[in-house]
């Protein structure tokens, strides 16, 4: 009698034991599926149009610089200085670029120090060239291009253009 | 019996577990998967694009020579010149050979998928517009002798997506065509060229009321007759320079546009094959040039046209006449010729520098993942938008 209520101890201890494997097992399931879960969460993967976009957007601002470059159109609007020459530039940028496209240019003026060595960047343009009339959208936008273009012009003037380039399509986009 | 059920248990417990493990690292992986697909075929694009453009192609006067056929090319290129500080400065021959026109000259599009070794995965669209959207609208009208001659016109000018272009230097100039019945002398005229700057709202007027009045006058005689008369519109944007010709033809006479390869004059002929309108070595008598920025017309005196006709392509039961030149400048923006056919004479135009270019494919599938690239491209002086889409058939 006294052997069957040992066995029987022993056969409740082990089915307890089981029970606990079974939960710790449970446990450890629920703790692995919410570690993938919140990692996820926190894994943040680039967007592929953005990244396609913002080289693409690069290349055609180098595109369109060196082709106003060698077309003379630098040299006929900011090579003169005249009146008006940011005006004549945005007039320009504004048919050449995609209307998707936010654009801000700006001029600077290489100046030469008289040591012959060291140079200094004087902002040329007196008018902001750029599309963007409301806001900033270079501060929100997720891709923002810089291109930066040297000319020199055939007067002499050497001229540093940087054109920040950044899409009108934003988060909403897709490929 | 309760060690069975223990075992059941933990084996779905192990099943669950791998299966949320394998969804959630699938979840994770599969968008930088993505990301390296859509990156390769950025530069795959990228590439096709590059030795589209930016190659002669090898032989590298393969646009000019028409009698090349596509499956002799060893690779194709559209580079007119590579010694050139324009980065994209295409041929226009080449691109008249990608036009869709079943010519016998034309390359077709599977010849240049081979060529670019894209085989059967890959797919693209190439749209080539200027960069300049230039439109004539008549606004004004000179009635002589029961016709109707346009003598005004507003000259809109826009960019690609239709914005009105402001301070676009225009010049403009018509060229018109007679026939002296009584010598059948066949003479070409035109005025000086007009100048104007379009306004805020794109637009620009040209009145020639005057100069049809003068043509009226000089040549309204009974034995002349009037074949009709082309105004050709140079828009000039800051060094972006887009060229626009439209027929102003009084009469109802249809006034055809072909195409120029090298040295040839090719255009698809109206009537059905059976018939061959146009008299050989009587139609031609001249060809008329017309150029960039001024109006230089000469006379092709050491043309072959009018007597060498070295053949008459039939393709696919339509007629295309090909005229072969002895000589065409190389500096020409078009050229335009007199046909008789029936006792009608007809203009004929041959732009040099197609206006606007589709190749590849028509229509790009819905739901693919597509690469879509712009290039400020140039083609002579002319200013063109390249929009290049590309994608994997197997997506």
């Amino acid at each position: 009698m006294r052997g069957t209520a040992r066995h029987w101890r022993r056969r409740e201890r082990r089915r307890r034991q089981g029970q606990l494997r079974v939960l710790e097992a449970t446990i450890a399931a629920i703790a692995i599926f919410f570690s993938f879960l919140t990692a996820s969460y926190f894994t943040r993967n680039p967007r592929s149009w953005t990244v396609s976009r913002s080289e693409d957007l690069t290349r055609l601002g180098y595109n369109i610089l060196h082709s106003l470059a060698v077309k003379d159109v630098l040299n006929k609007t900011i090579a003169t200085g005249n009146a008006g020459w940011e005006l004549q530039v945005n007039f320009i940028l504004e048919a050449l670029l995609p209307t998707t496209t936010y654009y801000n240019l700006t001029v600077y003026r290489v100046l030469s120090q008289s040591n012959g060595w060291n140079v200094e960047y004087q902002i040329y343009n007196g008018v902001i060239i750029s599309n963007a009339e409301y806001g900033d959208p270079f501060t929100y936008s997720p891709e923002v291009v810089s291109v930066s273009y040297l000319y020199t012009s055939r007067l002499g003037g050497v001229y540093l253009l940087v054109l920040q380039l950044s899409d009108v399509r934003g988060e909403s986009g897709s490929a | 019996m309760q060690i069975v059920y223990d075992y059941i248990v933990t084996t779905v417990i192990f099943f669950l577990i791998f299966s949320f493990s394998m969804a959630s690292l699938l979840n994770i992986v599969e968008t930088p998967m993505r990301h390296v697909s859509e990156q390769q075929l950025t530069t795959r694009a990228e590439t096709v694009l590059g030795n589209l453009f930016g190659y002669m192609g090898d032989p590298a006067n393969w646009g000019d020579n028409i009698s090349f056929r596509p499956e002799n090319l060893k690779s194709i290129g559209l580079s007119k010149n590579l010694k050139t500080d324009v980065i994209y400065d295409l041929d226009p021959s080449k691109l008249s050979r990608l036009l869709p026109i079943d010519t016998g000259a034309s390359v077709h599009t599977d010849a240049i998928y081979k060529l670019l070794n894209l085989g059967r995965e890959y797919r693209f669209s190439l749209h080539m517009v200027p960069v300049l959207n230039i439109s004539v609208t008549p606004t004004g009208y000179l009635s002589d002798g029961g016709d109707t001659y346009a003598t005004e016109f507003l000259v809109a000018v826009t960019t690609h997506e239709r914005t009105p272009v402001g301070n676009v230097n225009l010049s403009v100039y018509i060229i018109t065509a007679y026939i002296e019945m009584g010598s059948n002398r066949l003479i070409f005229d035109s005025n000086g060229t007009t100048y104007n700057v379009t306004r805020w709202d794109g637009n620009a007027s040209f009145n020639f009321t005057s100069l049809y009045e003068y043509i009226l006058d000089e040549y309204g005689s009974s034995n002349i007759k009037f074949v009709g008369s082309l105004l050709v519109v140079i828009g000039d944007f800051f060094g972006m320079h887009t060229m626009y010709v439209y027929p102003t033809s009084h009469t109802a006479e249809v006034c055809l546009q072909g195409i120029i390869v090298g040295n040839y004059l090719i255009f698809e002929d109206p009537d059905p094959p059976t018939r061959i309108p146009f008299e050989k070595g009587k139609n031609m008598t001249v060809a008329n040039e017309y150029t960039f920025n001024d109006v230089i017309l000469t006379g092709m005196t050491n043309s072959s046209a009018g007597t060498s006709f070295p053949w008459l392509a039939y393709h696919n039961g339509t007629q295309f006449q090909v005229y072969e030149l002895a000589y065409l400048e190389p500096d020409i923006y078009g050229a335009c010729i007199v046909a008789k056919s029936r006792g009608d004479y007809y203009l004929i135009i041959f732009p040099r520098i197609p206006n606007v270019i589709d190749f590849g494919e028509r229509t790009i599938p819905r739901g693919t993942r597509v690469v879509g690239i712009r290039r400020l491209v140039f083609v002579e002086d002319m200013a063109f938008f390249a929009d290049f889409f590309f994608w994997r058939t197997s997506d």
